[in-house]
């Protein structure tokens, strides 16, 4: 685990004296929700770029920091832009409002909306606990980067528990009922593909 | 009736009920239906559980020692860089 961090205002003085350990401080606690970002959004070939990017605009920037989000907040804000900026330039076109719709015909519900073959027992009731199986962090993995753009840019945001939906709505400029059906149809998937490992053993 | 949720709807509502976004109502039908339906209670359960987990596989990404090298070069040496780049 990665070490609690000061909070804002300190940090932000730490980082403007060039405390160089508290700045690889933030920089680790952030790689991750930064990176699954930016790789949703812009892929992940640059996805490596587009954070270091995002670093050296933060940094430009962070003078300027006036508080009036979080410093991951703010930072995050950062890479999705520069994410979206890439995105642009690598021309990449699929918009972030478009929604499949699968939903009225889940083979899960009978015709009266009742369970058909409800999700069966997990062998695990923790992440840690449902992660020591290997296979099953490969699967999720695989089946992530197979979410439509869109829907993978929202889990993304939202379960680095970095974002808000407001805040998700606001950067990627969808609705907010299309970020709460995103999000669905997302959790739904990854807890499908868990609950087929766990049912069947296989991915 | 209250007009209770069906399954399906249950399903389609438990990302909303993680996320705090049901209004009172909507969120006192679904408990009642929870109540009375342990395939939809164990469904929201393992959606809680989803997210957690979702949470989980993203923090085990390590950065590469490369990128970090890079970002913490231009944090000590940023400005230099800066200032060679603006003379070309």
């Amino acid at each position: 685990m990665t070490k609690a961090l000061p909070d804002d205002s300190e940090l932000v003085a730490r980082l403007l004296k060039k405390d160089s350990a508290a700045f690889n401080d933030v920089v680790t606690a952030w790689y991750s929700p930064m990176y699954y970002v930016a790789s949703s959004i812009a892929g992940d070939a640059i996805a490596d770029e587009v954070v270091q990017e995002a670093w050296f605009s933060v940094l430009r920037a962070l003078p300027k920091f006036e508080g009036r989000s979080s410093l991951k907040s703010w930072v995050m804000r950062i890479v999705t832009n520069e994410a979206k900026t890439r995105r642009r330039k690598e021309s990449r076109s699929t918009s972030l409002e478009q929604i499949e719709d699968g939903w009225a015909t889940d083979p899960r519900f009978t015709a009266n909306e009742h369970w058909n073959t409800p999700t069966g027992y997990w062998s695990g009731d923790s992440p840690d606990a449902l992660m020591q199986a290997e296979e099953l962090q490969n699967c999720i993995e695989k089946n992530i980067q197979k979410l439509p753009d869109n829907q993978r840019s929202v889990l993304m945001m939202r379960e680095s528990g970095a974002y808000s939906l407001d805040d998700i709505c606001n950067i990627l400029n969808v609705t907010s009922s299309n970020v709460r059906v995103l999000l669905h149809r997302a959790r739904d998937k990854v807890l499908q593909v868990i609950d087929r490992f766990e049912r069947e053993g296989t991915c | 009736m209250l007009g209770l949720p069906s399954c399906k709807q249950v399903v389609k509502q438990s990302s909303d009920l993680l996320d705090g976004e049901l209004t009172a109502f909507e969120r006192f039908k679904l408990k009642i239906h929870l109540f009375m339906c342990k395939h939809c209670r164990n469904y929201v359960k393992q959606m809680r559980l989803t997210s957690e987990t979702v949470n989980h596989w993203m923090k085990g990404r390590k950065m590469p020692a490369e990128v970090r090298q890079r970002i913490l070069d231009e944090f000590e040496n940023g400005v230099c860089h800066n200032a060679k780049k603006d003379e070309h």
